[in-house]
């Protein structure tokens, strides 16, 4: 039973403030000397050298880089006005431009922060000077901002696929059209809003003096704006697609590719450079940290005997696949609120995939409980992880570039409406498991 | 006490910037493995487990740079409302009770590790190219021993804190 302990300790430690990398292997380092003595050390040097040297997990710097490098390109300036001259009749124009911006920025990048304060810097002011609700720019900038959780590619789909043993491949691919849908449903939301409510978004006129421009002007600049961003979407998602390069390597070809564009664009001095390196290491420091932590944690749980324990109880219980399913998601939901996305992954994940193996395995191998599906809703939930306050890190990220005219408030109700859009992608994700499985089936020819 | 943070600071920093560099050798070798199967035919046998190396190394010998821009993510929804001292509580017994011991065995253990390799010549196994181990190894055991003198580091900032003599670093 003492396994069970590490939860409430562990939890005891991170609400305390401690790092959470820090805090995962203290706990294990305690409960594993308990366990297995000075023997437990053979365990975690094993662990150390296996996430080291883990080719998959190489993805997760180059991602990173290959965001903080596009994120200093300027290729974002360009395409905001580009996508501005689309939809700027439209009620909403602004906002459904903003979303769309994100599709497009999060298709190109695989982080999260990146994507929130590129567009937000830009969005914000535009969307201000022309009166738009203040919750409305609040939510779309939280969630258009962490639309690069479900829009391929993906840092949290690297750190997923290997934690619940799935080709981060099939991953890459079969989230397309789950976040292609999720993406509609936030637009289809801002377009109905702010035609019941023309005053939630008024739709853009023209300033005095501005003449409308030709179609064909519109569509060269439009093309000019794409460019980049397609080249970089093709460079990492159409390599994985075509089957020429692993995840990792498309990573790689996406970080040579921004840094290109960086050079290309002149926007490539020394500093810009020096300034991504870092932050690429501190970043890829934390994630990795907190991976190497979780896995040394979950190691010293399950070798003293804490999946079994777990396995008793949920027998006892007797949920059904079902409703065990509905458990880990109102978990890893609850868990939401207070922790971020590395830590959900690594606490619930290792502890939920042999059940979830079972559930598949007892359907007869069906589309429903198919890991690959069962990863789909858990990407959904990390994605409200996000913008569910008070651990929302899309809000602090927004704190970070708001004006003070918009308060907290403004944020907490911005974020609720697009939350309930979470439930309903949720929703159909999990009644059409095909939404998933139909792509990678496809392209990469997995059964 | 301030002479010493900074230079383990000076030490965590210097290394941190270097290695951060790997990023380059990272991204050319798996862009040019892709480009060696594709372009000339010809996959290496090097690139796959370099690649791996270069990765664990960036990260774990990071960590120490990392923490000392308190860039190891915390759950900070009770942490911000705690005084300054009150934090530098937390962390220094975190630090001295738990995480201290845990990286001294720690420590111990990789060293050993490394050691033991470096005698018996192993090598990786893990693809055609097959290199000797013990650099690598070296390389991990080096990157805990970083973070260990940067969580000491740590300590006596804290320490600093709690006896109202707060470092301030005027380099950075």
């Amino acid at each position: 039973m003492e396994a069970l302990l590490m939860f409430p300790a562990l939890l005891l430690l991170i609400f305390l403030g401690v790092p959470v990398a820090f805090a995962l292997m203290g706990v294990a380092f305690v409960f594993g000397l308990f366990a297995f003595g000075e023997a437990s050390f053979f365990l975690y040097t094993q662990k150390i050298e296996e996430i080291a040297g883990n080719f998959i997990l190489a993805a997760v710097p180059m991602f990173v880089f290959m965001g903080a490098m596009l994120e200093r390109s300027g290729i974002a300036e360009n395409l905001f006005s580009a996508v501005h001259l689309w939809t700027r009749r439209l009620p909403g124009g602004l906002a459904i431009g903003t979303i769309i911006m994100c599709i497009i920025f999060a298709a190109s990048t695989g982080v999260v922060g990146a994507t929130e304060t590129v567009v937000g810097l830009l969005a914000i002011p535009a969307m201000m000077r022309y009166k738009y609700n203040k919750s409305l720019i609040s939510g779309t900038i939280c969630a258009g901002g962490s639309l690069g959780t479900i829009i391929p590619p993906s840092v949290v789909v690297v750190v997923l696929g290997p934690i619940a043993d799935v080709s981060i491949g099939d991953l890459m691919v079969g989230m397309i059209f789950p976040g292609l849908l999720l993406s509609c449903l936030y637009i289809l939301y801002i377009l109905g809003l702010c035609i019941l409510k023309p005053e939630a978004g008024p739709p853009r006129t023209l300033e005095p003096g501005e003449v409308d421009m030709p179609l064909s002007e519109k569509l060269i600049i439009t093309a000019k704006a794409l460019v980049p961003p397609v080249a970089m979407i093709f460079a990492v998602l159409g390599s994985i697609m075509m089957g020429w390069a692993a995840p990792t390597e498309a990573s790689a070809l996406g970080a040579l590719g921004a840094f290109l564009l960086t050079v290309l664009y002149g926007k490539c001095t020394w500093q810009t450079f020096k300034e991504a390196i870092l932050k690429t290491l501190t970043v890829t420091a934390m994630i990795m940290l907190i991976l190497l932590g979780g896995s040394i944690f979950t190691g010293v749980f399950v070798g003293s005997g804490g999946m079994s324990i777990m396995r008793e109880m949920i027998d006892a219980v007797n949920l059904g696949p079902w409703g065990l399913l509905f458990l880990f998601l109102a978990l890893v939901f609850i868990a939401g609120f207070f922790l971020e996305w590395i830590s959900i992954l690594l606490i619930f994940v290792p502890l939920f995939i042999p059940f979830i193996r079972e559930s598949w395995a007892a359907t007869g191998y069906g589309g429903y409980f198919d890991p690959v599906w069962f990863c789909m809703l858990i990407l959904v939930m990390i994605q409200s992880s996000y913008l569910s306050p008070p651990m929302a890190p899309a809000i602090f990220y927004l704190r970070g570039i708001a004006p003070p005219e918009i308060t907290l408030k403004d944020m907490y109700k911005g974020v609720v409406p697009f939350l309930v859009i979470q439930g309903i992608t949720l929703a159909i994700v999990m009644a059409f498991p095909q939404i998933t499985l139909w792509l990678p089936k496809q392209l990469l020819g997995f059964n | 006490m301030h002479s010493i943070i900074r230079v383990i600071e000076g030490l965590t920093t210097r290394t941190g910037f270097l290695i951060s560099l790997t990023i380059i050798p990272l991204v050319l070798t798996a862009t040019y493995e892709v480009f060696a199967r594709y372009v000339f035919g010809a996959p290496t046998i090097w690139a796959y487990e370099l690649g791996c190396m270069i990765t664990g190394t960036h990260f774990l010998i990071g960590a120490a740079m990392t923490l000392a821009r308190d860039g190891h993510v915390r759950i900070d929804i009770l942490y911000d409302r705690l005084s300054l001292k009150s934090r530098a509580f937390v962390n220094l017994a975190f630090y001295v009770v738990l995480f201290l011991p845990f990286l001294a065995l720690l420590n111990d253990a990789l060293w050993h590790y490394a050691i033991t390799a470096f005698h018996s010549g192993e090598r990786s196994g893990n693809s055609a190219w097959n290199p000797l181990i013990w650099p690598f190894r070296m390389l991990l055991a080096f990157g805990f021993i970083l973070l260990a003198l940067q969580v000491i580091a740590e300590c006596l900032k804290s320490l600093l804190t709690l006896l109202n003599r707060p470092y301030s670093d005027v380099e950075r």
